[in-house]
């Protein structure tokens, strides 16, 4: 939209974008951030950087101060509170630290929830596997979550199941962006890298495009691109960039 | 539609889950329902056996006086009248043409503190109570000969008299009343409890109260002069005077008509009331207790759904994330609102079916026994349109109660709900 009108839609695109809560210095300042379509971003930065206020802002869960916000080329500013609800639920897969499950559904139910409130991914649910239940079966096949475990409540499961059911709900349905705020602190290290490859490997078949926050820079090399957040901001000469 | 049924399909996973709390609100409810429609139905009930401790009685004749006396007495049995009227004019009102019964009453005996009733065999056939319902016995018979009487239900249960027992009454109430005891009576029929005066009540013949009071003259026995009960059957026992009549006619539009003929008779002056008009007078005078319930009853409500309420705000805190992970999936604050509303409408609609459940269980257990021991006719009954109304308003105030806290949740922060570690 700004520097190549000719091109593909990019999935994110973040100009001149302010946050902070009244009455304090800005939280996150960003002069520009372009995610294309397909591309996996690592964003790193320190406990308190801005990251996961940086996911808020693209989900829509908070409004910048200032600036502009483009989510396939939507600007989410333009956008009322429940149709923004609408279009997170529809084009934007979560997976939070603490997963956000809701404890007393199955694995299976958490997981189809995604469809259930979203029209757009039940249909492309039901367009690759023919139903949803078939797509969340296919889903949690594939992230190695045991039969047995999908119908226990969220409570009753191990934290890497639970980490397994929250992926699994982010990509029903294909949302074209997946985001994911340091889901992986609670594992150890070996187990991490592998949820890393199992995400990214089934975001590649969806064509979803990824925006992973972490601390943890060892995860990095697995991301098409890398970025910090204090690499985004703007540099202290006038003018742009 | 299908956002509808995933709503309800979270909303009873969700309760579930939260089944502790929530079976705390119902509780509330169900106390509400039992509490409000109990109280209305005992309300109307209290009303209902007051005005309608007689039934079918068109006209209630006595000697000129207050009409309200003359109710208490002839109906309730209650004081005593001062004059009486003379057993020719019962003839003369039984041979009215609008007439198609009477029954005459003679009172101002009693049996340890409750009235006897003198009456004749038009009394079982004709009195009814409560939307025409006729008299019955307990166990026994109905029928009375000489110096043999038939008890009210409370009667019997309170002086615990069983049949063949032999009872002494007494001339007139007051501390230290004259005694029948030389014809002592014997207890021949115990009569079904009916939630009316008649429970509280001695029936014996005219005859019996005639044969007993043969020695005495202006309320006490002559001096010097005794019958012998097997001796009273030598005279005539045909009643002089009666205390009161019960009339019914054959058409009530003939009611002021007779009512009109029976003032005109000539010698003694008579009244003719009509029941219902001085039972309701009455009422107004007494109705204080009614409102007073009716106030009480409407206090446990709002108790009941504030209680909801508070509950509900309560149980929010706890959902602010669950109600924020609905959002980030795509859930508008509307359906957070429906979900909510949903909620407060089954708990409450759950709640007024297990009271009303309960009610009919209580009332179809313990009907008769609160009917015998308190005298209160209370009976499973479908609601009365007033009652609808009752539990129609529990409900709307139930899914009201449940709006606030939703309203509440709309306007929840969403991160603040998702960034929260718990």
């Amino acid at each position: 939209m700004v520097d190549n009108p000719a091109g593909p839609i990019p999935a994110v695109l973040l100009t001149g974008v302010t946050f902070k809560w009244p009455g304090q210095e800005p939280l996150l300042t960003i002069e520009r951030l372009k995610i294309d379509q397909g591309e996996t971003v690592f964003v790193a930065g320190p406990s308190g950087s801005g990251k996961s206020t940086l996911l808020s802002l693209i989900a829509g869960l908070l409004s910048p101060t200032e600036g502009q916000i483009l989510v396939h080329g939507q600007p989410l500013s333009a956008l009322s509170g429940p149709k923004r609800d609408r279009f997170r639920g529809d084009k934007i897969g979560l997976i939070f630290q603490s997963f956000n499950l809701l404890p007393y559904l199955s694995a299976q139910d958490n997981v189809s929830l995604a469809a259930r409130l979203s029209p757009f991914r039940r249909e492309r649910a039901i367009k690759a596997f023919g139903s949803v239940a078939a797509a969340t079966e296919s889903l949690l096949t594939s992230l190695d979550l045991e039969k047995e475990s999908w119908l226990r409540p969220a409570d009753r499961l191990s934290v890497g199941q639970r980490q397994r059911v929250a992926a699994a709900r982010a990509l029903l349905g294909q949302p074209p962006l997946i985001m994911a705020d340091e889901p992986t602190s609670s594992l150890d290290a070996d187990r991490r890298l592998a949820f890393i490859d199992l995400l990214l490997s089934e975001c590649q078949k969806a064509g979803a495009s990824v925006l992973f926050v972490s601390h943890d820079s060892s995860l990095a090399p697995r991301f098409t691109t890398q970025v910090s957040v204090s690499d985004l901001k703007p540099s202290k000469k006038n003018g742009p960039a | 539609m299908s956002r509808l049924k995933t709503l309800a399909f979270l909303a009873g996973q969700s309760a579930w889950n939260r089944r502790g709390t929530l079976g705390l609100i119902l509780f509330s409810i169900v106390l509400s329902t039992v509490l409000l429609v109990g109280l209305e139905r005992l309300r109307t009930q209290i009303r209902e056996s007051f005005t309608q401790s007689v039934y079918g009685v068109d006209l209630l004749v006595g000697a000129r006086g207050s009409h309200a006396e003359l109710v208490l007495y002839a109906i309730f049995h209650l004081g005593g009248a001062s004059n009486n009227l003379g057993f020719d004019n019962v003839q003369k009102v039984a041979k009215l043409p609008e007439v198609a019964w009477v029954i005459p009453l003679s009172m101002g005996d009693f049996h340890r503190g409750f009235p006897v009733v003198a009456t004749d065999e038009n009394y079982l056939a004709h009195y009814r109570y409560r939307r025409n319902r006729s008299l019955s016995v307990a166990s026994g018979r109905p029928e009375n000969g000489l110096f043999e009487t038939v008890l009210g239900a409370e009667v019997a249960l309170r002086l615990n008299y069983q049949l063949g027992q032999k009872i002494v009454l007494s001339h007139g109430g007051g501390d230290r009343p004259r005694t029948h005891d030389d014809k002592p009576f014997t207890v021949v029929g115990i009569l079904a409890p009916t939630g009316s005066p008649v429970d509280r009540s001695l029936y014996i013949s005219l005859e019996s109260m005639e044969a007993i009071h043969v020695d005495w003259r202006g309320g006490a026995p002559l001096p010097g002069f005794r019958v012998k009960a097997e001796d009273v059957r030598k005279f005539n026992l045909t009643p002089k005077s009666v205390t009161a009549l019960l009339v019914g006619l054959k058409n009530r539009r003939y009611i002021f008509q007779a009512q009109e003929k029976i003032h005109a008779f000539s010698g003694e002056a008579l009244s003719a009331v009509l029941p219902g008009v001085a039972m309701d007078q009455i009422f107004q005078l007494l109705g204080n207790g009614e409102r007073i319930l009716f106030l009480v009853s409407i206090l446990v409500t709002i108790t009941g759904l504030l209680g909801l309420a508070a509950t509900m705000l309560a149980g929010l805190s706890e959902r602010r994330r669950e109600l924020a992970i609905l959002r980030s999936l795509g859930a508008s604050p509307l359906d957070i609102l429906l979900l909510i509303a949903l909620e407060g409408f089954w708990l409450t609609l759950t709640g007024l079916i297990i009271g009303l459940a309960i009610l009919a269980g209580v009332l179809a257990f313990l009907g008769p026994y609160l009917l015998v021991h308190f005298g209160a006719l209370l009976e499973l009954s479908p609601p009365t349109a007033r009652e609808w109304w009752i539990l129609g308003g529990i409900l709307a105030a139930g899914v009201i109660a449940s709006l606030g806290p939703a309203i509440r949740a709309y306007f929840f922060s969403l991160a603040d709900g998702l960034n929260r570690n718990v």
